[in-house]
């Protein structure tokens, strides 16, 4: 078994944690999370999967035959890791960028007009194809966001939304407050917004993880620095410890910074850059993620753009 | 180019779009099959459709 | 009603597992309400909101997994752990089955060794969906209809310079590799390639095949349309050279409704190059041009059948087959006791059938002895049945014709259109009642079953009222096929039909026993 690709941050991680210890998390039929006692996690996915931050990709097919099980010691090695005795070297293997906007040119830009296009056209399919059992609805009826117009009829809230959809507004709308004010009130709303919903990473995260991604790259409407902006992320990011599964709170701190899945990263592209691409087979690959979780992202990333180009 | 690109000689592995029992009955037959959640594109709706397909061509 | 919670600790099922079982659960009885996920503060908020928190669910942290249940009746935390972990395990075993990508794209950047779309998707959407696989390099079945000429013509042009397969539209039959692909019977594999523009007479063609010790290597449909001057035979071209180049293709058979001269003309001057005996079934069509051309004609679905099957043995082709299994005099005799019965008012025939290929067949074999035979797919146009749901005289209808299937299955799928119609068929003046019973992956499972009670019904119907009721019936299907063959055969005669061991067949002793009542009518007069 070698390992194909590899994310950046892996190598990163090597380097600054020579010798660094840990176990296996959790296993799926194609990833696998490594726990190090460091905290930090990362996922092994077999070739049937797209990478993420903190990811490597293995030639198998499917992960379950490998035998592994939660406890299993794994740790760092000169060339990469040892899951139990399996070693895996990261030398021979391809390396990816994390960052949505790896070697892209951000110098071009779409005019207002092409992005509100786009997004117009992303927002329809969302509402018709996404998951309606996560925090979707909330597009719909959102006090703060620009009504999009175009809500099915059958999308009525549903328990979870109607749980936190308050919150939701007061989450959006002090994040866009570039005052420490604002900030303030932006870490006190997340912290009653953090690991709710369904799913291994609780639909919430996932909407702020879009919401936060979708805010690094929006080109218009910018309301801070983007230094600081990716502060405010982090610090976001990092009131989640302990409030959430140990999955998302990995997958925060990573979107904080703008680092998404290579999914999300496609769909991000072709939202707030110029390249010519598939959008809806983008969105499409992205609402397979997970269950509800593409849709809860792209629901983030959405209420981040339309408030974007409507400042 | 080889006769059909060689599938007689291939184990077929088969992507469906529509009727689930197509699907079902090659999945009974441990056949190799995928099954699509289709939905019309754009959920039927003309002015998306030009939408998108504009984006797919673009540049 | 108690809430009760079963938790997990540490536990971590994949998102859509999760979300599947809270579908599932919410379903047993007595499951008033639900909550499943993971035990943040927020989801406990939540919970306790809905009143469904507990002292256990309270207790635990982020990384456990929980199941809170509001519970009635008799519903019991038992009951929903052990439907819990049913799940739980099921869902692990069958990972990746239960897996449905949102489009074509995500399905092949999952699975790129994919060679194969099975299209069954509304006609209007069909057309870009065959686009795409195309442009990935898979081979397409196209079950749809509703597909323009047009569309056809340009996707079969770009599938035909690719080398991929483009069948259909209206395609319903296909075994590639010895896979069956949407109705299609089992057939054990042998050296015959067959390319069919016709869904039951490949059907028929095939099971016959099997029923004679023969087999077969590929099955590849063409779509009804593929042989008229618009699409030019391109499909069916395209399979007949892959079957000539195809070492395990030894006798290749054609069929298919009589195709427009010039089309007909580029698909015979194939058959010299084949270096393989051809035959082929122009459904009714002229003999001539094909003997001329080096094939093999034939006078029937059943006679194509038997020439390959000889022809794989290494016999030379026999003559055309027009008799039965068992000796004609027993048959003679069969006609003649069935004619026998009939009240001297019973003198018309009506076919009620499933496969448009095999209703067309038996008005073809019947013309020359019946005259008129009224249909919703005639002969002739002025033979046209003037309502559908009404028969005259001498009658055949095709059920899967699109009068029957707008807004319902195709009655092989639903058997009720036809089985409806039986009781209705036998009426005073009707002395013979034909029918194709046909087997197979795609349809119902078991259609001799479903037309049992009503041919029993007929039958008594026109015992009561001083006649009788032939009711010929013949089973397309292999031993092989879900429904068993010999079991369907057992279930027809048991509801009193005469079960005969092909269409052709079935039809030929139609006509014996039409000309008997004919001839006593003569006699009588």
């Amino acid at each position: 078994m070698k390992v194909l690709r590899v994310s950046e941050d892996c190598i990163t991680f090597l380097t600054q944690s020579p010798g660094q210890t840990g176990e296996v998390h959790s296993t799926f039929e194609r990833a696998v999370n490594l726990l190090f006692y460091n905290g930090v996690l990362m996922t092994i996915v077999s070739d049937q999967m797209d990478l993420a931050p903190m990811t490597l990709q293995v030639s198998k097919g499917s992960l379950k035959s490998l035998g592994w099980h939660p406890g299993m010691p794994a740790r760092c090695s000169g060339e990469g890791i040892i899951v139990g005795e399996t070693p895996l070297a990261f030398i021979q293997a391809q390396k990816w960028s994390p960052s949505w906007d790896a070697g892209k040119a951000t110098a071009e830009k779409l005019t207002r007009a092409e992005m509100l296009t786009r997004l117009e056209a992303f927002i329809k399919l969302l509402l018709i194809r996404g998951k309606p059992e996560g925090l979707l609805p909330y597009l719909c009826e959102a006090s703060v966001l620009p009504h999009p117009g175009s809500c099915p009829a059958d999308m009525a809230g549903n328990r979870y939304v109607d749980f936190v959809k308050g919150r939701l507004d007061q989450f959006v709308e002090a994040y866009r407050d570039g005052t420490d004010m604002g900030e303030t009130r932006a870490v006190a709303a997340f912290s009653r917004l953090v690991g709710f919903g369904p799913g291994l990473t609780p639909s919430s995260d996932d909407f702020v993880a879009g919401f936060m991604a979708a805010n690094l790259c929006a080109p218009y409407g910018q309301f801070m620095a983007r230094e600081k902006l990716l502060k405010r992320n982090q610090k976001l990011a990092s009131q989640a410890k302990g409030k959430t599964t140990v999955i998302s709170e990995a997958m925060l701190a990573h979107a904080a910074l703008g680092h998404v899945a290579q999914k999300y990263g496609k769909l991000l592209e072709l939202l707030c850059l110029e390249p010519e691409g598939d959008l809806e087979a983008a969105a499409l690959n992205a609402l397979d993620h997970g269950d509800t979780s593409g849709t809860d992202f792209m629901t983030g990333a959405a209420a981040a753009l339309m408030l974007s180009l409507n400042a | 180019m080889k006769p059909l690109n060689g599938l007689f000689e291939k184990q077929l592995r088969v992507v469906n779009l529509g009727l689930e029992a197509f699907y079902e009955d090659l999945k009974n037959q441990s056949v190799e099959v995928v099954q699509v959640d289709w939905r019309p594109p754009a959920g039927g709706n003309e002015k998306m459709l030009s939408l998108l397909g504009k984006l797919k061509g673009k540049k | 009603m108690a809430v009760q919670t079963t938790i997990r600790k540490n536990a971590y099922y994949d998102s859509v597992t999760l979300m599947l079982i809270t579908k599932d659960l919410a379903k047993l009885p007595g499951v008033e309400d639900i909550l499943v996920g993971m035990a943040t503060e927020l989801n406990k908020e939540l919970a306790a909101n809905l009143n469904l928190l507990t002292p256990e669910l309270e207790a635990l942290s982020a990384n456990d997994f929980f199941v809170t249940a509001e519970l009635s009746g008799e519903a019991s935390m038992e009951m929903l752990v052990s439907a819990l972990d049913a799940l739980l395990s099921a869902k692990k075993s069958s990972a990746g089955s239960s897996y449905r990508p949102a489009s074509l794209q995500t399905a092949l950047s999952n699975e790129p060794e994919l060679n194969l779309a099975l299209i069954s998707l509304p006609g209007r959407y069909a057309a870009a969906e065959v686009e795409k696989a195309l442009d990935a390099g898979l081979h397409v079945m196209l079950f749809s209809d509703n597909v323009s000429i047009e569309d056809e013509k340009r996707l079969k042009e770009k599938a035909v310079s690719k080398q991929l397969l483009m069948m259909g539209p209206d395609c319903g039959t296909a075994m590639i590799n010895h896979v069956p692909l949407a109705f299609c019977n089992v057939v054990r594999p042998g050296g015959i390639g067959i390319v069919g523009a016709s869904g039951t007479g490949t059907q028929e063609i095939m099971s016959l095949i099997d029923q004679l010790g023969g087999g077969v290597s590929q099955v590849i449909g063409t779509g009804g349309r593929d042989l008229k001057t618009e699409i030019g035979g391109l499909m069916m071209l395209q399979a007949f050279e892959a079957l000539i180049a195809d070492p395990e293709t030894k006798v290749i058979v054609l069929v298919s409704k009589p195709p427009a001269p010039e089309v007909a003309k580029k698909v015979l001057d194939l058959v010299n190059k084949a270096g393989k005996p051809v035959v082929v079934d122009f459904i009714g069509g002229d003999r001539t041009a094909i003997e001329a051309a080096g094939a093999v004609a034939c006078i029937s679905l059943e006679d194509a059948a038997r020439k390959a099957v000889a022809l794989l043995r290494g016999d030379a082709a026999p003559s055309d087959f027009s008799g039965f299994d068992v000796p004609e005099a027993d048959i003679d005799a069969l006609a003649a006791h069935e004619a026998g019965k009939k009240a001297p008012i019973q003198k018309y025939l009506r076919g009620l059938f499933t496969g448009g290929t095999l209703a067309d067949e038996a008005m073809k074999l019947l013309g020359p002895d019946l005259g008129t035979i009224w249909s919703n797919i005639p002969l002739k146009p002025e033979e046209q049945l003037k309502d559908v749901k009404v028969s005259a005289e001498h009658t055949v209808i095709d059920f899967g014709d699109d009068a029957f299937t707008v807004g319902r299955p195709h009655p092989m799928i639903d058997p009720s259109t036809r089985s409806e119609r039986i009781v209705k068929e036998a009426a005073p003046d009707v002395a013979v009642l034909l029918m194709d019973v046909v087997l197979g992956y795609g349809s119902h499972p078991d259609p001799a079953g479903e037309v049992a009670a009503q041919i029993r019904e007929a039958r008594e119907n026109a015992a009561a009222s001083g006649g009788d009721l032939t009711v010929i019936a013949s089973v397309c299907g292999t031993e092989g096929d879900p429904q068993g063959l010999k079991a369907s055969r057992e279930t027809l005669s048991e509801a009193g039909a005469v079960v005969m061991p092909s269409n052709a067949q079935a039809v030929r002793l139609a006509a014996k026993i039409m000309k008997a009542i004919a001839k006593q009518g003569g006699e009588r007069a």
